[in-house]
């Protein structure tokens, strides 16, 4: 499960250590043998850091999903481990009334990530059990889900902001980098664009004068640049099309997980040892009634077949997988003409990561065999044609006429509000009288709360009315979001991320890098909303600039509000090309695609209670 | 809006009432705004519908509060009252459009063929 970030550019494993260490900590606050009670949201999150065996060697004995209602368990210890909360608080308590009432002698301890409030004390002591518990902090901020992928996974940091004002997430933020100056060597050079990413330079810097004295590490990381996502709504609200992209929009990545059949992943039969590649089972058609039993199943850059094939396009896919099959099976016939004693013994030696890579292989083509039934079907090819016909600024009326239909079938909510967003930021605002018509539409179809989320909407600017000027129609052209010739199979632009529509957070960060940095589109930038800023941050005394000269310089990109699984295919594209010069390593408070970023703006009518 | 919100919340129908009602007379107080117009004449309808569903649910023994206009009309053509459809559909001035794809979603689920080929 765990992935091996110990490669390539930068050395990610200390964090993961580091967090390890601080997790062990957290544990050692109960003496003994203990029941560990998890925040559900936490439990992928934990096991990217940690395996059953650490928490063992720390004492835990089982290990339980924190729910409402009853909790019982053999073990005298009890640790949980929740985000700072209300309702959990609220779970907690009953926990400890009912087991008081039960004459069960017990030992809490809470452990909050990644810190505690004043709130959530509070609301123990007003239930009268706070001297029940031995409270703990774990900071974890940044968890590494690959060699050049960190997230902190706080999956409301854009809507704190903006939407109530409140800068818990930005101090996060600002502290996630702090951690990483700490361990990386200060930054030298900062970029950035929007509020948010103003607000937390300015925090950087002040924590960097409070500090005073600063640990003298070289600098490891060449330049940071810190991006807003309000800066471009527009790409998450796009249709994902590499393969990455393709299976967290259609099935969802949690975690660096894909919750698959039970039947894919784990195949009934043996799989063939030898003699070729076979067509993969078709999964047994599940029983109705009974539910299909899933599994989680790792996706990240260890698996070699996938490492291969995560940023390609949907369309080439096929040939992708097709080719590497081919390879194995010149393996395996190799193999069966091998004569001498030592060829065999180096067959041999090959054979386990052959028989990985078979494996890995096998599934892939399920899955891929499961994204080309959708993306053949007539609504996916609909959809996909409204979005591109949206960013090309051609046929709106169209769209309109889309977005309407969508509504009348009571397409899932998300997808009406994701065109509309869509629609919004490219077509310069809704019309009143369009949007009068829309509005009622969606109110009688989906219910009057949504009255409320689209308020939420307008607030932050994604749906609002026309401005005076058009602005997109420049950004497109300035940029060169649209790519008419776009090569898939040996793609020569980033557009190919979304077959031909060039991601543009990512053309803002390819201008980033220029030489001139940037001032190249100062004036473009402008029209976006947000400050713009670039400054030097000196280094501190005996800090060295150490770069190797051997090895490429590495740039911080940080998404503040999200990134989606194709832009990092298209930052990582950038990385392999050699214009860029330079390897990119994604830090973000969130994997997002659109329709988790439109969950995280949704009114949560029980979030606390 | 934070009335709206309470009232979304508030699982007691009489007081559930009252706060869409100061909702609405705080979306009217703004006479220039012509979003918080509609937004008044939304929840209005949001009351209307509400008191109607009460009704429903009354003369029917079906739940129907907290549903959506659509579902409401949808609702009602899977238990055979179309008639009852039909004057939602004025009262709420629902689009033909959007009425029909609502009654052959209908229609369908109840394998009512002969019906849909008739319309």
């Amino acid at each position: 499960q765990i992935p091996n970030i110990s490669s390539k550019v930068l050395n990610l494993t200390s964090i993961r250590e580091q967090s390890k260490r601080d997790l062990g900590e957290a544990l050692d606050s109960l003496k003994g043998n203990k029941a560990f009670v998890m925040d559900p949201k936490l439990m992928g999150l934990l096991n990217l850091i940690s395996d059953p065996a650490f928490l063992t060697s720390h004492g835990v004995e089982k290990r339980y999903e924190l729910k409402k209602g009853r909790f019982d368990t053999d073990c005298k210890n009890i640790i949980y481990i929740v985000r700072p909360q209300i309702k959990y608080m609220h779970y907690i308590t009953e926990h400890v009334r009912q087991h008081a009432s039960e004459n069960k002698r017990k030992e809490y301890a809470i452990v909050f990530v990644p810190r505690g409030t004043i709130l959530c004390q509070r609301v123990l002591e007003e239930q009268g059990v706070l001297g029940n518990f031995v409270l703990h902090e774990f900071p974890l901020d940044i968890v590494p889900f690959d060699e050049d992928v960190l997230s902190l996974e706080l999956s409301s940091a854009y809507r704190e902001y903006l939407l109530d004002g409140d800068r818990t997430s930005l101090f996060y933020v600002a502290k996630s980098l702090m951690k990483l100056q700490s361990m990386f060597g200060t930054i030298p050079i900062v970029k950035g664009k929007g509020q948010c990413s103003r607000l937390v330079m300015d925090m950087i810097t002040r924590m960097r004068k409070e500090m005073g004295e600063e640990v003298t590490v070289p600098p490891e990381i060449d330049s940071l640049i810190l991006l807003d996502r309000e800066i471009d709504p527009i790409t998450p609200m796009c249709s994902q099309l590499t393969y990455e992209g393709l299976i967290d929009e259609l099935f969802g990545i949690n975690n660096n997980a894909v919750l698959l059949e039970d039947t894919i992943v784990n195949p009934p039969q043996t799989p063939p040892q030898s003699g070729g590649q076979s067509p993969p089972q078709a999964p047994q058609p599940p029983q109705p009634g009974q539910p299909v039993k899933k599994v989680p199943f790792p996706l990240h850059s260890n698996d070699k077949v996938y490492s291969e094939i995560r940023d390609t396009n949907f369309s080439v896919l096929s040939s992708h997988l097709n080719k590497k099959a081919k390879e194995i099976d010149e393996y395996y016939k190799k193999f069966k003409t091998t004569q001498s004693i030592s060829a065999i013994r180096d067959h041999m030696k090959k054979l386990a990561s052959y028989q990985t890579d078979h494996n890995s292989l096998r599934i892939h083509t399920c899955i891929t065999e499961k994204i080309l039934d959708i993306t053949k079907s007539p609504s996916f090819l609909k959809r996909l044609e409204a979005e591109q016909n949206l960013l090309a600024c051609v046929n709106t009326e169209q769209v309109e006429k889309f977005i309407e239909d969508s509504i009348n079938k009571k397409d899932p909510f998300y997808k009406v509000i994701r065109m509309l967003i869509l629609y919004n930021a490219t077509c310069n605002g809704l019309k009143p009288k369009l949007w009068d018509f829309l509005k009622r539409e969606i109110i009688q179809t989906y219910g009057s709360e949504q009255l409320i989320t689209l308020h939420n909407m307008e607030k932050l600017g994604l749906l609002h009315k026309p401005d005076a000027k058009p602005t997109y129609p420049q950004i497109k052209k300035e940029l060169g979001l649209i790519v008419e010739e776009i090569n898939e199979q040996n793609p020569n632009d980033i557009a190919y991320t979304y077959s031909g529509y060039a991601p543009m957070s990512i053309r803002i960060i390819q201008n980033a890098i220029k030489p001139g940095g940037w001032k190249s589109i100062e004036d473009l930038l402008k029209l976006m909303p947000g400050p713009t800023f670039e400054e030097i941050q000196p280094l501190p005394q005996g800090a060295t600039t150490n770069v190797k000269s051997e090895r490429k310089p590495i740039t911080l990109v940080y998404f503040i509000g999200g990134v989606t699984f194709s832009e990092i295919s298209a930052l990582r594209f950038l990385s392999r090309q050699d214009q860029a010069n330079r390897d990119f390593i994604i830090l973000t408070t969130k994997l997002i695609n659109g329709e988790s970023m439109i969950d995280s703006l949704l009114e949560q009518q029980d979030d606390d209670y | 809006f934070t009335f709206l919100y309470e009232a979304f919340r508030e699982p007691n129908f009489e007081k559930r009432l009252g706060s869409f009602e100061k909702s609405k007379e705080f979306f009217q107080q703004n006479k220039q705004d012509k979003d918080d117009q509609s937004n008044a004449q939304l929840v209005q309808e949001q009351i209307k519908l509400e008191i109607l569903q009460k009704e429903l649910e009354n003369t029917t023994k079906e739940s129907f509060l907290g549903m959506s206009i659509s579902d409401t009309i949808y609702k009602l053509i899977i238990t055979n009252d179309s008639k009852k459809a039909m004057n939602l559909k004025s009262e709420f001035k629902v689009p033909d459009k959007r009425f029909w794809w609502i009654k052959i979603k209908a229609l369908s689920a109840l394998d009512k063929w002969e019906e849909l080929f008739q319309f």
